[in-house]
């Protein structure tokens, strides 16, 4: 169990940094802060499953920021100190490295989400006088799916390049595309093939629309994390479909596979490539 | 089965820097083996190709039996390495440094007993490794190599960073290793280490092996044997020493004849043959060609071995 090592040691090293705890903090605070304003803005309108929900959109926007922010460095970094030389002088193979990093940095985050979420779950508290426990422990742990899935791809970011800056811009670069760039691929998409932009009276949508929308990450977390509230179907009524049947990946559940995919294709690319590189 | 073997191990950077050419190197097993050369002569390269860090571009290496690049876990379960440009995780201490390496080799080695043999005092093992001196680091290092009790130490440049106090505790800790029977490698372009501790050397020169032999073999090879300085009442005229066939020079100036000897025991036979010829020796002294000498003839000029 060499990557369990690997990995105890990076979990270590890692909750050391002040910058972890910085991260947790200002996660803490989204949460928190999250539930406390959507109370206070629309009064007493949203039941308490709809402000649970609600955490889906702080989390969808800090997870990545702080998976991110403490994995991009885990191998690179290394590489450029040097320390990975002590590392790979130990008998651990390189896959070892790569999945040590991703359990430890995933524990990490893990540990992050867990006290914004306990801090989230006060505050409904506090604000309902109930916590509807079992839905907010699944949204707990489909957003550490979400957290794993983010970490997996800054560890397939690091585990590729040899320097800090290359890794820092990988992940600054997978930041912007899945926070910003994203929103306009399906909007540019159907541009392409419609020859127009769906407007507020489109009625109906291709279902591929859908299917581009959740390749995104961040959408297929808010979509995964809908299963808690909504059940794991339809994502949109088949009447708001172009064509007569929802497929398989308009389902709510399809957002966990896209999640799965995202966290599996960086990790087995970043490894592919350590696996080959010269470390001098 | 021999604890290094490498053939025709080449490894080039792209297409114009060769690092390590057609190296045919072989280290047995119990020896202490210097791997000499200057800056840039391949010796990390090498080191590191040994270690799997690099890929050779062509050849094989094999360490312990096993093939470098195929069975790296299983080498590195016996070994014990000392890298060259390595850095330590700033964050944990230097005891949890050396536990890293007990939990990652199985072993029950104890922190304590580890970091007391390479000079870490308990305070300083206590502390964090990113305020740590290079010497420290250096120490902290060499200590997690010796976790698991390795059969080969592999040492890349492991005076590096020490003070001559240190280097003198390094010579120590390798010559108390091998005698425990394990073989250690190490490459240095300091020599003076080299000479006092290594049962044989190979020296590297723009990527090639141009020597490799115990260092009274190549001090034959070069027939550079040892100088006896005599220091006499007065210099015989017409001094002659024909007829010992070791002798290969011989100068005189004031009161001191030099006379050097290919062969060691030829030695009393030329105090006589000066004092045949009339001198009377008040003094004598001999002096080893140095492997400084050596080396400097090897990586200077063109010689092919």
């Amino acid at each position: 169990m060499s990557w369990l090592v690997v990995a105890r040691k990076d979990f270590e090293d890692a909750v050391r940094s002040r910058m972890l705890w910085v991260i947790t903090a200002v996660f803490l605070i989204f949460t928190a802060g999250a539930v406390y304003v959507r109370k206070a803005v629309l009064g007493g309108t949203p039941g308490l499953p709809d402000a649970t929900q609600f955490l889906t959109a702080p989390s969808g926007l800090i997870i990545p920021l702080t998976a991110l922010v403490v994995a991009y460095l885990a191998i690179a970094g290394e590489r450029e100190s040097g320390s990975i030389k002590i590392l790979l002088g130990l008998p651990h193979t390189r896959w070892d490295v790569v999945f040590g990093k991703l359990v430890g940095r995933t524990l990490v985050v893990t540990a992050g989400i867990l006290v914004a979420f306990a801090g989230a779950a006060l505050t409904l508290l506090a604000l309902f006088g109930e916590l509807p426990i079992v839905d907010f422990l699944l949204l707990t742990l489909v957003t550490v799916l979400f957290g794993l899935t983010f970490v997996g791809i800054a560890i397939g970011a690091s585990a590729f390049t040899a320097t800090r800056s290359r890794a820092m811009a990988l992940a600054i670069g997978a930041f912007f595309l899945f926070q910003v760039i994203w929103d306009f691929v399906p909007l540019g998409v159907y541009y392409l093939v419609e020859g127009s932009l769906p407007g507020p009276t489109t009625a109906q949508l291709p279902a591929w629309y859908y299917l581009v929308q959740v390749l995104n990450p961040k959408n297929a977390y808010s979509q995964g994390a809908d299963i808690v509230f909504s059940g794991a179907g339809p994502v949109v009524p088949a009447e708001m479909l172009v064509g007569s049947s929802v497929p398989f990946y308009v389902q709510n559940w399809f957002g966990l596979v896209i999640l799965v995919v995202w966290l599996v294709v960086p990790v087995a690319l970043g490894y592919w490539r350590f696996e080959r590189a010269d470390i001098g | 089965m021999a604890a290094i073997q490498t053939e025709g191990l080449t490894k080039r950077f792209g297409d114009e820097v060769v690092a390590v050419e057609d190296l045919d190197l072989t280290v047995h097993e119990g020896e202490v083996f210097g791997y000499l050369g200057p800056n840039g002569a391949g010796k990390s390269t090498t080191i590191n190709v040994l270690l799997d860090y690099l890929r050779p571009t062509e050849g094989t290496a094999r360490v312990l039996g096993h093939d470098a690049q195929d069975e790296t876990q299983r080498i590195h379960e016996r070994i014990g390495i000392l890298p060259e440009g390595f850095d330590l995780y700033d964050r944990l201490t230097g005891r949890k440094h050396v536990q890293f390496a007990v939990d990652s080799k199985e072993t029950d080695d104890d922190p304590a007993e580890i970091l007391d043999r390479v000079g870490l005092s308990p305070e300083a093992a206590d502390r964090k490794a990113g305020g740590y001196s290079t010497g420290m680091a250096q120490r902290l290092a060499l200590g997690m190599a010796l976790v698991g009790d390795p059969d080969l130490l592999i040492l890349d440049e492991p005076s590096s960073g020490l003070d001559p106090n240190g280097a003198r505790q390094m010579r120590q800790l390798v010559r108390d290793e091998a005698s425990r029977g394990t073989t250690v490698f190490f490459s240095s372009h300091i020599l003076g280490q080299v000479e006092a501790v290594c049962d044989r050397v190979g020296i590297m020169s723009e990527g090639r092996l141009v020597a490799e032999d115990t260092i009274e073999g190549l001090r034959e090879s070069m027939g550079s044997g040892s100088t006896l300085e005599l220091r006499v009442d007065r210099v015989p005229e017409n001094l002659t020493l024909d007829g010992i066939e070791a002798v290969s020079d011989v100068t005189a100036g004031g009161d001191v004849i030099r006379v050097t000897v290919t062969d060691p025991t030829v030695k009393s036979q030329v105090i006589n043959r000066v004092e045949e010829q009339g001198a009377v020796v008040t003094d004598i002294s001999t002096q080893q060609a140095s492997l400084e000498d050596l080396f400097a003839a090897y990586t200077t000029e063109e010689v092919t071995a």
